[in-house]
């Protein structure tokens, strides 16, 4: 193939927080999705030296794999090449896969329409009980875009490769994507349920230029924590309204013998 | 002769004095009795409290084969699936919650979280809350329905908690018309800051429905109560379904 790139993806920058992670249990191993993000081709993923994923087509996200903490070299053929013979359509070298951390692995255009593989790292932190964390991330040959959400700027200047993070309140938000400081729309709007608990990520991937920019959704459950408490009363308990009138019919007997004791005291 | 009526003020003065004080340790015992206990204490019942919880949730996640010597022979084949945006699911919102033994029936509103960090509650003392980020009948894990067991102005929708027993049906109508029906397997009086929240919020694990309400002393100072009570029933098949109702 000629779209020979070799991309040396570096996981720097994978914060302690990271290692939080409900679903990749323990520092010995990571939890690693892989997106296909380049249009028009149909590949197969090959991890050290082993066929991993047969027949990946454009548009589609593996389930989490886990993976002990290592280094990996990472193939991707068009479908059906021989790796014996051909020359692999991307790949990354020594591709370091940290313990305790989930990551996406994604094959995607750069800006200029390169086909490139990259590694995120996804915020597996837990989220506050009523929120969910939305992921952006531009993985388009497109330029620098704002992402739009109920009609206000929630993300803005995004560049390839680049991301961004935010906890919101949870909900369905109507999202689309501009070109960066203008109204021109390049995605969407398309309803986006942003579910409690829950990383959504969503990637914007394709051409621009070739008219197949499209969206990407992944979704990292579990992420959620339960509410403090239950408040489920107010303690006015209407059983209790003999005692009120009680109350009140001593409160009223002082204030009148009260008022008694005061005229009689005056009168001295 | 108009001389002081001295003799009988006295007297009259004491009585009042008297009077008034007895009068005012009514009214602190009435009150004193208002602030406590209103609610009916329950002890716990059945043989699935909350404390014990149901069986563990089931384990998530990717096999990681721990026991294949070679990384390039243990790596899985994970399954996919098409990126695109899912749609938005609706309609099996419960809407409705019924115990018949205890006349309850209560309509249910989609609550989450107040800005306290504690779950909402619907204001009117006559309808339920139903934990919108949680499970749904039928899924796994625990759905919560609570209400207030009484108001600033009277009792609450949930009162009737305090009268439910173990294998008492309990219905819940969802918004597509169907329903789904539980049993009533245990039922326990839980401090508030003992409350086991994760439990009782659990999202996977066997399916379970737990109705919440307050109970202990009233608590004036933190303006709530001590204690929760919490009911937990779980789902019966059709047949038994029709049992009771």
């Amino acid at each position: 193939m000629m779209l020979k790139t070799t991309t040396a993806v570096v996981l720097a920058g994978v914060t302690g927080a990271a290692f939080a992670v409900p679903a990749a249990a323990d520092d010995h191993e990571s939890a690693v999705s892989v997106l296909h993000g380049v249009p028009g081709l149909t590949v197969d993923v090959y991890v050290n030296g082993e066929e991993a994923i047969p027949d990946f087509a454009p548009g589609t996200l593996t389930e989490p794999m886990m993976l002990a903490a290592g280094r990996y070299d990472i193939e991707i053929y068009a479908d059906g090449d021989d790796p014996e013979t051909a020359e692999p359509a991307l790949s990354a070298e020594d591709l370091e896969v940290p313990g305790g951390a989930n990551l996406t692995l994604a094959a995607h255009l750069s800006e200029d329409g390169t086909p490139t593989l990259g590694a995120f790292v996804n915020d597996v932190t837990r989220t506050s009980a009523g929120e969910a964390r939305l992921t952006v991330r531009h993985a388009a040959a497109a330029p620098a875009v704002d992402v739009r959400a109920g009609g206000s700027a929630v993300v803005e200047g995004l560049t390839n490769p680049d991301e961004q993070v935010l906890d919101l309140p949870a909900g369905t938000v109507t999202a689309d994507v501009v070109l960066a400081g203008t109204e021109d729309v390049v995605l969407g709007p398309a309803d986006v349920n942003l579910a409690e608990g829950t990383n959504t990520i969503v990637y914007a991937w394709g051409s621009a230029e070739e008219g197949t920019l499209d969206l990407a959704v992944q979704v990292i459950e579990g992420l959620h924590t339960p509410p403090d408490g239950v408040p489920s009363g107010q303690g006015g308990l209407a059983d209790t309204g003999a005692l009120l009138v009680l109350a009140l019919a001593g409160v009223a007997g002082a204030v009148v013998t009260g008022r008694q004791v005061i005229r009689a005291t005056a009168r001295d | 002769m108009a001389r002081h009526p001295a003799p009988r003020r006295g007297p009259t003065r004491a009585l009042a004095l008297v009077v008034m004080l007895v009068s005012l340790v009514l009214a602190g015992w009435a009150a004193r009795g208002l602030l406590d206990e209103p609610v009916p204490e329950v002890d716990a019942f059945g043989s699935s409290p909350l404390s014990l919880g149901l069986p563990s949730p089931s384990a998530t996640g990717m096999p990681s084969s721990p026991d294949a010597p070679h990384l390039a022979r243990s790596l899985p084949r994970p399954a996919r699936a098409p990126a695109a945006l899912a749609p938005v699911a609706e309609g099996r919102e419960p809407v409705r919650l019924r115990v018949p033994a205890v006349e309850l029936d209560v309509e249910l509103e989609a609550v989450g979280v107040a800005t306290d960090g504690q779950m909402e509650i619907p204001d009117d003392g006559d309808r339920a809350g139903w934990y919108r980020h949680g499970p749904r009948p039928g899924d796994d894990g625990s759905v919560v329905i609570a209400a207030h067991v009484d108001t600033r102005s009277g009792p609450g929708a949930f009162l009737a908690l305090t009268g439910v027993a173990e294998g008492d049906v309990v219905r819940v109508e969802l918004a597509d018309g169907s329903s789904t029906a539980y049993r009533v397997v245990g039922g326990e009086q839980v401090a508030k800051r003992d409350l086991p929240v994760d439990e009782l919020f659990r999202r996977d694990g066997d399916p379970v429905l737990r109705l919440v309400t307050c109970s202990g002393d009233w608590s004036p100072g933190a303006s709530s109560y001590t204690d929760n009570l919490v009911i937990s029933a779980v789902p019966v098949g059709p047949t038994e379904a029709t049992e009771g109702v």
